[in-house]
């Protein structure tokens, strides 16, 4: 298994394949030719040895002719013993034509091999048979030997004593035959060349191998090689989408593909390039497209969009932001943002607090802008690189001041409901209540008035028995003392129940006020004035500087001129009141607002002014902050109702140290005609 | 198959042409090179109108009808085999050229005369008496059915001049060797006549191995044996033979009868020494010359 991997390679390897198979050609060609060449030589070496016994048995025939022909043993055995001399001749026999063994010749040694040559030849009959069939010669393979015969031939006689003249014969003059020699040959040199042969054949064949194998291992080097090459610059083209040409350096079929490969690479880098070119005209088009379509959505957005960088400078504004500060989006590039949207040197509170969040993450805050009196929802969001660094910050401000005021608006006009709400149960348990606490509460009156009668009538004779007898007990305190305090007490008790009369017949009023008549002539300075008098003493009581400014020729409002003249009297009360000496002022005025057609009234004072929360309270039945000096918390809220059903405005600018200032505005014309709280 | 076609193609050509009958009929046995100069010698001799046959090319037609349909005023029979086919032809002269021993073909044949191959023994005799150192013994041997009347009149001549001849008759060539052998010794030189019971490849070479290993002389009658080995030879010649019989055909086609032209041997000879072979047998050649 650890092979696996590697023989895959190989096998998948062109380079391989091309040397093996070069390599398997080569082994084939060498066992081939080693083959062909053993058998081959082997063959020539065979039929070397035949025709060398095929020449010395027509040597012999030859030679022996004379001696056949004359039948002379001793010419046959000087024939026989010059082939004998040869050294692969083991045998040598010679026949006559009938067939009758005329010589024998046997290398010492050998007989028994040769032996065998006339126990084949066997009988004359045969012999004279084979000699008369042979035209040439043949040859016969034994094992280790070879026997080769040959006829003696004689040439033909002469036809006619005249032709023993000529030099040429006739045509068809035949040879006779007229015997027959044979030799057996020894194989043994032949097989010890065959076998020398054969080794230095498989030498030869290795030498070759070796060869061979480099030649095929240099040639799949030299073909895969370019083969690598290419191969390399497409892997380099589909992998990586790299242009890199391949080297060439063959004029063959490789080196023409590697050509058109790089001739490919030069089209695909000139398409590359064009298509860069392309794409970079298309992202830069969809750039300025993308720029102006986020620039007109910039300046679309109603929101006021400002752009800042780390020092506070603006680097853009959207249009809105430009209309609202009257300034061209150009010449705000660069400015300090502080400098611009607040006019101050420092950067805003709330810049700073947007930078001091950690994290960078967007920050909230609802501002009221003094500059321009309105309220904004400011977002500022820090604008970060794609890296996360924080390059500046985003600033985003939605003029919220009319949602401010319909808010405002709401939220008055759900108090106006509560308060309705209120008013309407605080009408239901006066209704109730005035019944209740009036019966008990002229009963105790009553009874302190019968009371006090008493005192007055028991006093002289309580006195006399005081200074009679002495001062005695009553109650658990010394009439002495009881003399003095209980004329008080009771009184106390006649004033307090007066106050609860006093409150009832206030809540009473303040229920059953729309049934009053609004619908009365008035004349504004008058009721004032009235009001002033009647609070003459009051008024000395608690300043020394109150002055009343009435404009003269105001047009004659209708409406409950009682009612007015309460409210004038309370606002007036409350005005003295809050003056923490006598050398404050207050000055009560009237005037005409005839743009909007009001009559004015107002009521200034030098007092100690009004918070905030105070001044959001003010017009809320039972709040006061005179509880402790007698105050009720009724005053206000029945001023407000009765201006609110006059169809008028009554306003309080108030700040704490500054004093306060109330408004009564009286519409002119009609006036009010009725009131939704009739029912009451 | 080429020639025989040529040879039809020839004969037609020759009936065609009978009106006007060739002169002399030139019937050859063989085309060889020593026919060719007889024909040649003939020619120079006889300029009359002739037309050639060959008989190795005619094997299977009826040649005394071709010749008889020819109609020639004379046969000219060029070789032994020739001469036998037309033997029998009675009414046309023949004259015979190249023929060795005519007489045992043609026998007595009115119209048939010639010139031989025979050179007289006489000559033979004398060349050998005077390469010869006495004792002036020659062998030979010969086949008495071939060759027994020249060896007989040889021995008549040899007689006369100083020479004895041992002549051994062969029946067999096989028996050649031996009889050779058994002469060992006994002559001091040999003579080779044309008979082909003796004269064969093998006993030529037996003979030419013989003279070489015992320092023998052969005497033969071609040259081709001095250029094998054989110290001297009195061969025909062949133009001359022809130029013979060409003079003897003249005679005839002029009106001589056959019969009044003797049949004739070669009236010249030619003379051949193998040099080196007199070398090694110790002869000036020269002297023989």
């Amino acid at each position: 298994m650890r092979f696996s991997y590697p023989l895959h390679s190989l096998r998948e390897s062109f380079q391989a394949k091309v040397f093996f198979i070069s390599t398997l050609f080569v082994v084939a060609v060498s066992f081939s030719f080693v083959i062909f060449f053993t058998q081959h030589d082997k063959k020539s070496q065979t039929d070397q040895l035949v025709r060398q016994g095929e020449l010395l048995a027509s040597l012999l025939a030859h030679n022996s002719r004379l001696g056949v022909f004359a039948a002379n043993g001793a010419m046959l055995n000087e024939a026989a013993d010059g082939i004998m001399q040869h050294k692969d001749v083991l045998s040598v026999v010679i026949f006559n034509a009938s067939g009758q063994l005329l010589a024998h010749k046997t290398r010492p040694g050998y007989e028994k091999r040769t032996g065998a040559l006339l126990k084949d030849t066997g009988s004359a009959g045969k012999i004279a048979s084979l000699a008369q069939k042979l035209q040439l010669s043949a040859h016969f393979h034994g094992t280790d030997t070879i026997e080769i015969f040959a006829p003696v031939l004689s040439r033909a006689g002469y036809t006619s004593a005249e032709a023993l003249f000529f030099r040429e014969q006739p045509t068809h003059a035949k040879d006779n035959v007229i015997g027959l020699v044979g030799i057996i040959l020894d194989k043994e040199g032949l097989n010890k060349r065959l076998h020398s042969l054969v080794l230095f054949a498989v030498l030869i064949m290795a030498v070759f191998l070796l060869i061979g194998s480099l030649v095929a291992y240099l040639m799949a080097r030299g073909i895969t090689k370019p083969l690598n090459n290419l191969m390399e610059g497409v892997n380099a083209l589909g992998s990586k989408g790299i242009f890199r040409k391949v080297s060439i350096e063959t004029g063959d079929e490789i080196g023409k593909v590697a050509m058109a490969f790089n001739k490919m690479i030069d089209s695909l880098e000139r398409r590359e390039v064009e298509k860069r070119q392309l794409e970079e005209q298309l992202r830069h088009a969809q750039k300025m497209e993308a720029k102006e379509e986020w620039e007109r959505t910039f300046d679309t957005v109603p929101d006021l969009v400002a752009i800042l960088d780390r020092e506070y400078r603006i680097v853009r504004i959207n249009k809105a932001m430009a209309d609202r500060l009257v300034i061209s989006k150009e010449d705000a590039i660069g400015l300090k943002c502080h400098e611009l949207f607040h006019g101050s040197a420092s950067p805003h509170e709330l810049c700073l607090c947007a930078e001091n969040r950690a994290g960078g993450e967007t920050y909230e805050a609802e501002i009221h802008e003094e500059k321009l009196d309105c309220y904004f929802w400011i977002t500022v969001s820090p604008l970060k690189r794609n890296d996360g660094e924080v390059i500046g910050s985003v600033h985003m401000a939605r003029d919220i001041t009319q949602r401010k005021r319909a808010e405002a608006e709401k939220k008055a006009i759900q108090a106006k409901l509560i308060q309705t709400n209120k008013m309407t149960s605080l009408g239901l348990l006066v209704s109730g209540l005035a019944h209740e606490v009036n019966n008990p509460n002229n009963n105790i009156m009553f009874t302190a008035h019968l009371l006090a009668k008493s005192w007055k009538d028991a006093e002289p004779i309580l006195d006399r028995y005081y200074r009679e007898e002495g001062d005695f007990r009553i109650g658990g305190h010394l009439f002495s003392q009881v003399r003095d305090t209980l004329p008080h007490h009771i009184t106390g008790i006649t004033e307090n129940s007066r106050r609860i009369e006093g409150i009832i017949k206030n809540l009473k009023n303040f229920v059953r006020k729309g049934k009053a008549d609004l619908n009365s002539p008035m004349d504004v300075n008058r009721t004032v004035s009235v009001a002033a008098s009647i609070l003459n003493n009051q008024i000395r009581k608690y300043t020394g500087h109150f002055k009343l400014c009435l404009t003269e020729g105001l047009p004659t409002t209708r409406g409950n001129p009682q009612q007015i003249e309460q409210v004038v009297i309370n606002l007036i009360m409350n005005a003295l009141q809050a003056l923490p000496d006598k050398e404050r002022a207050v000055r009560v005025s009237t005037s005409l607002d005839s743009h909007g057609g009001f009559v004015i009234v107002e009521v200034h004072d030098e007092g100690c002014g009004m918070p905030r929360e105070v001044r959001e309270r003010i017009f809320e039945p039972f709040f006061s902050t005179k509880l402790e000096s007698g105050g009720t918390g009724l005053g206000l809220a029945i001023s407000n109702f009765i201006i609110t059903e006059h169809k008028g405005l009554l306003e309080f600018d108030s700040e704490p140290g500054k004093g306060t200032t109330a408004v009564i505005k009286l519409p002119l014309g009609e006036g009010p005609k009725g009131s939704r709280f009739e029912q009451y | 198959m080429i020639n025989l076609f040529i040879t039809i193609l020839t004969i037609c050509v020759s009936l065609g042409s009978t009106a006007h009958g060739h002169e002399i009929l030139v019937l050859q046995s063989l085309q060889v090179k020593p026919y060719e100069e007889a024909l040649r010698g003939f020619k120079s001799a006889c300029s009359a109108d002739m037309r050639r046959l060959t008989v190795s090319d005619m094997e299977g037609a009826d040649l005394t009808r071709t010749i008889h349909e020819e109609r020639p005023g004379l046969i000219l029979a060029i070789g032994a085999d020739a001469l036998k086919k037309i033997k029998r032809i009675k009414d046309i002269p023949i004259i015979y050229l190249m023929v060795l021993n005519p007489q045992q073909i043609a026998g007595g044949g009115k119209n048939i005369t010639g010139v031989s191959m025979n050179i007289p023994p006489e000559k033979y005799l004398a060349l050998l008496r005077k390469i010869l150192a006495p004792p002036k013994m020659v062998g030979l041997l010969y086949d008495p059915v071939k060759t027994g009347s020249l060896v007989k009149k040889a021995q008549q001549a040899a007689g006369m001049m100083g020479i004895e001849l041992l002549a051994k008759e062969v029946r067999r060539s096989k028996d050649v060797p031996e009889l050779l052998n058994g002469m060992k010794g006994a002559i001091n030189a040999f003579w080779m006549l044309p008979d082909t019971t003796v004269v064969t490849p093998e006993t030529v070479e037996f003979f030419l191995l013989f003279s070489q290993e015992h320092k023998i002389p052969i005497l033969t009658f071609a040259n081709k044996y001095v250029e094998m080995g054989a110290l001297i030879s009195l061969d025909i010649d062949a133009f001359d033979l022809g130029r013979q019989a060409g003079e003897m055909a003249k005679k005839a086609l002029e009106g001589t009868p056959v019969r009044d032209l003797p049949r004739s041997d070669a009236r010249r000879s030619v003379l051949k020494i193998n040099r080196n072979v007199a070398r090694k047998l110790g002869i000036n050649p020269d002297t023989i010359e």
